[in-house]
């Protein structure tokens, strides 16, 4: 590799059990175009860099402030967090969180490697996520693309809301594809932000490749829980490749998130977690056989 | 059929808690026989060895033999200790008659070797108790020595003791009391009458005195007579059952090891290994202290079977590596299928079972050497300085260590203080005509030295590597008077200490190698000496709870550690800074050279649900697989519940790096919320 790529990372999360076979390392990319009401994750959807502030753990002696550190972005609406990282590494008391720091494909894999005796034992790899990891498809290549001449199993958790050309490219580099289904194709550009003809055609698209697809589908309740939804997938699973399809009940865990990041924190309210009832009809009408 | 849960009712009645090296029993008949017989014949001239030999002969004459309906096999703490005085024995004479104070029982200590250890199971299961008589009578012929004289006496009282126990159960376990007999005229042929033979031996041993001995390696031992018998799986787990509960009676940990490498280097693992870890499973006592040894060939569904009793909570087996313990043995001249054939006693102490003097160990402070070195940062221009007198100082403080053991050692000469009944069962005290600590044993005596806080210093030198010398933004100086006054209006500069600089147990190449240059320090300090015997003085980075104590003692350190705070656990890192998953801390406890140090200890966590679900348990897998490949040397697994995770929602700061199962995807416990942690907390917990 003659240059080495750079692309914005989110977090890394090393010994993942449920994002693809094996052992897996996720790595999170920054970024999505995407405004999912429920999105989990808000902190990694900006495209440009951000930081968290834990206000608990703040003894307010304002090394991240220091002028002459060159990083008074701090917590200053005024400016730009630029990613640096340097208040991250300077504070004292773990109060502060960069997310989207500018990050080489060969520093990424440093980290994942340690890991490769995990991946060739279990068939593991390296999964990313975001974000919507193919809104930085270049990166994202060149990653998966290292991490398959290392002999790694590689993975990809997307919306499909991408275009065509992205998909097959990311096709060439990728095992595994966890193509999000988010609602019914009717609901999609208001709910979602994207046009389902496009992330059908991506699907088909892949399907054509004979890609490994497992299809991943958020069940929020008052949001998406359109019964039409069920037999959608149903309707999907019959299409070559698709390995099986996850249910993924919705949670709280992103409450907070925005907030403590400096966004504006998405309306909880009338979000709650499915029940256990609807996942097991939705469960057996997606497996149903005809 | 005789039902070992009512055995094992009555044992948890008899436990007193919170006492660790003492069965609930009240009275140790034992001590007072032995006493008896030493008072009665203190004028008698007679060698230390014979003395000492009469008085156990005594003793085994005038045991209780105690034994209740539901028992399967002869022999318990019933037989030695009991509630009740001796038939027409006042409290006073009692415990004048026990009282060391006057009496010479002329016991060794645990430091001079007296117990961590096992008998020579193998030979005593291959050629019975006949055996061991003929070659105690050909021993004492050719050499006829107090010693050899001391070991006879001894034999022929255990087969004289055998008799006696046959003969009063001989009418309510007259099964048991023809076994008894039928181990007095010949080796065991059948898998009930080995067991009643060893465990029976075993207890015997126990009686004088001695703790934490171990069963060695039984699933090896035992395994011919099991094959040979025609006994269902089922019996044969009902056999085992019963012993398992005789040894929640003794109410101190009883090390059994199963697993392994044959003395071939063949897979050791076998039919009876698994029947170990389901009778730990069912007889469920936290006494059956199980050791699995692993190695590049244990099977997969081994070590599924191992995974499946860690996951129920009760933190056996605690797995050992092969692949590394058998090179630490033979690097010290021990002979390939002999260190094939090590066990494990008290916690994690390696032994060649049956074929060395006692184990023994001690504990050293290793971050207060390093103090003495940091008090004196001013005078350093490179990290490099510090550590040379870091070396200096632990150097200093291992001779004095070492001294102080070998002149302990000395006071208990072998003459002195003979110990005829371990000599007669290690292999070749008899053949050499030897006491086991003047040159019986076939191997020579280990002392370990139990190094405290390895991530302690681990992060308290990457800390001034890093803040210090390279990045300066911490001044000697200021360093130093922290320590002094424990941070005291200098919680900023502990907080960087803490939080900006790279902390063992996430698979960091600064703080691994750090780790890496500790463990090998502390070998090499260890190994320049031997014991007053010529034993072998090995560095353990292993420390039980002592870590606590130490501590409690010790001012702060750099590693942002508050004075009187414990240091970290044995070869763990600092609880709650491992943050970076399983891989990550795995790949970090691996990465020190073990090969050197007789023991280590690393505790890791998982939470009950994560090792039952089916990725759990194979990533689980993996992590042993990883563990036996990258050379680490021991590990054992705390799988946590409910009271654990209340606590954790109280004091978050002490649980950084529990890991939870949240609903697709793990998560660290802390890193959620308040709601999901009850959430979790509220699900039902099943099988309880």
């Amino acid at each position: 590799m003659g240059n080495d790529l750079f692309g914005r990372v989110s977090d890394i999360q090393r010994c993942c059990v449920s994002d693809g076979p094996g052992i897996r390392t996720t790595v999170f990319l920054q970024g999505c175009p995407l405004h999912c009401p429920w999105c989990h994750n808000p902190e990694f959807r900006p495209f440009s860099p951000l930081h968290m502030f834990h206000a608990e753990k703040c003894i307010a002696c304002g090394r991240c402030r220091k002028p002459s550190g060159g990083f008074a972005c701090v917590r200053d609406p005024e400016k730009k967090c630029s990613g640096c990282g340097l208040c991250e590494a300077e504070c004292p008391a773990g109060a502060l969180s960069v997310f989207g720091k500018t990050v080489s494909v060969s520093e990424v894999m440093t980290t994942i490697k340690r890991d490769a005796f995990y991946y060739q034992e279990t068939g593991g790899g390296l999964t990313l996520s975001g974000g919507e990891p193919l809104a930085q498809p270049d990166f994202a290549e060149a990653l998966l693309a290292a991490a398959k001449r290392e002999g790694f199993s590689t993975a990809v958790e997307t919306s499909g809301a991408v275009s065509n050309q992205i998909i097959l490219r990311i096709a060439e580099q990728c095992d595994w594809f966890l193509f999000d289904i988010k609602t019914i194709p009717e609901k999609y550009p208001a709910l979602i932000g994207v046009e389902w003809e496009t992330v059908y055609q991506n699907l088909l698209t892949l399907t054509k490749v004979g890609a490994h697809i497992r299809l991943r589908t958020p069940v929020v309740p008052g949001f998406n829980t359109d019964e039409a939804l069920p037999e959608l997938l149903h309707t999907l699973m019959s299409l070559p490749g698709i390995q099986g399809v996850d249910l993924l009940p919705w949670h709280s865990m992103g409450c907070g998130k925005a907030t403590m990041s400096g966004l504006p924190e998405p309306d909880w309210t009338h979000m709650s977690k499915p029940s256990e009832a609807l996942l097991k009809r939705w469960n057996a009408i997606c497996t149903k056989r005809e | 059929m005789r039902d070992w849960k009512k055995i094992l009712a009555f044992e948890h009645t008899t436990a007193v808690r919170g006492t660790n090296y003492t069965c609930g029993l009240k009275y140790h008949l034992a001590d007072y026989f032995q006493g008896k017989y030493l008072i009665e014949n203190r004028k008698i001239p007679m060698s230390a060895a014979v003395r000492k030999a009469r008085a156990f002969q005594f003793m085994l004459q005038n045991l209780p033999l105690t034994f209740s309906a539901d028992q399967e096999f002869f022999g318990g703490a019933e037989i030695f200790k009991s509630n009740q005085l001796p038939a027409g024995v006042s409290e006073e004479e009692f415990s004048f008659t026990t009282s060391s104070a006057h009496l010479d029982y002329r016991r060794r200590n645990f430091t001079a070797g007296l117990d961590h250890t096992a008998v020579d199971f193998r030979t005593l299961v291959t050629e019975g108790l006949p055996g061991l008589m003929d070659r105690a009578a050909a021993s004492h012929a050719q050499y006829g020595n107090p010693c050899t004289e001391a070991m006879r006496i001894i034999a022929e009282a255990v087969v004289e003791f055998f008799k006696r126990a046959a003969f009063s159960c001989r009418e309510t376990h007259p099964d048991v009391s023809a076994r008894l007999i039928r181990l007095t005229q010949e080796p065991p042929k059948t898998f009930a009458d080995g067991l009643q033979l060893i465990w029976l031996t075993f207890v015997l041993v126990e009686t004088d005195g001695r703790t934490h001995n171990g069963l060695a390696r039984f699933d090896q031992y035992m395994y011919e007579l099991y094959r040979n018998s025609s006994i269902s799986r089922e019996e044969a787990l009902n056999l085992i059952c019963h012993i398992w509960t005789k040894v929640e009676g003794l109410h101190e940990t009883t090390n059994i090891c199963i697993g392994g490498y044959t003395p071939q280097g063949e897979d050791a693992a076998n039919e009876l290994s698994v029947l170990c870890l389901e009778a730990t499973k069912q007889v469920h006592s936290a006494s059956t202290n199980l050791s699995a040894r692993l190695h590049k060939k244990t099977s997969d569904k081994f070590l599924l079977d191992c995974i499946d009793l860690i996951a129920s909570g009760i933190g056996f087996p605690a797995v050992f590596n092969d692949e590394n313990n058998i090179t630490m043995l033979t690097k010290l001249g021990i002979p390939i299928e002999d260190a094939r054939d090590y066990a494990l006693f008290g916690c994690v102490e390696p032994l060649i079972p049956g074929r060395q003097p006692a184990w023994s160990d001690g504990r050293f402070n290793m971050p207060e050497s390093f103090l003495k070195a940091v008090m004196r940062l001013a005078d350093f221009k490179s990290l490099d300085e510090l550590l040379r007198v870091f070396e200096q100082e632990m150097l200093a403080d291992m001779k004095r260590y070492v001294d102080q053991y070998n002149q302990e050692l000395k006071n208990f000469s072998p003459e002195q203080y003979p110990d005829p009944l371990l000599s007669l069962f290690t292999r070749d005290c008899l053949a050499r005509g030897l006491d086991i600590n003047a040159g019986g044993a076939e191997f020579p005596r280990f002392h370990g030295i139990g190094m405290i806080g390895l991530a302690t210093m681990t992060d308290g030198i990457a800390a001034i590597d890093k803040l210090l010398f390279r990045e300066k933004k911490i001044l000697p100086g200021q360093l130093v008077n922290a320590l002094k006054n424990d941070f005291r209006d200098e919680e900023e500069l502990r907080l960087m200490l803490l939080n900006c600089a790279p902390k063992y147990g996430n698979d960091q190449p600064e703080t691994n190698s750090i780790a890496q240059w500790l463990v090998d320090l502390c070998a090499k300090t260890a190994q320049q000496y031997r014991t007053a015997d010529g034993g072998f003085f090995l560095s353990c980075i292993a420390s039980n709870v002592q870590n606590i104590g130490a501590g409690a003692k010790l001012g702060a350190t750099p590693d942002g550690r508050h004075a009187g705070e414990p240091l970290s656990d044995a070869a763990s890192p600092v609880g709650g800074r491992d943050r970076h998953g399983p891989t990550a801390f795995v790949n970090s406890i691996i990465a020190p050279d073990y090969t050197s140090q007789a023991c280590t200890v690393v505790n890791m966590r998982f939470l009950p649900d994560f090792l039952k679900s089916e990725a759990g348990e194979h990533t689980m897998l993996t992590l042993l697989r990883r563990f036996v490949a990258g050379g680490g040397q021991e590990m054992q697994f705390n799988v946590t519940n409910n009271a654990v995770l209340k606590d954790a929602m109280k004091h978050p700061e002490n649980y950084a790096d529990l890991i939870v199962r949240v609903s697709g995807f793990s998560a660290f416990f802390n890193n959620l919320s308040k709601e999901i942690q009850q959430d979790i907390i509220k699900r039902t917990v099943h099988g309880q």
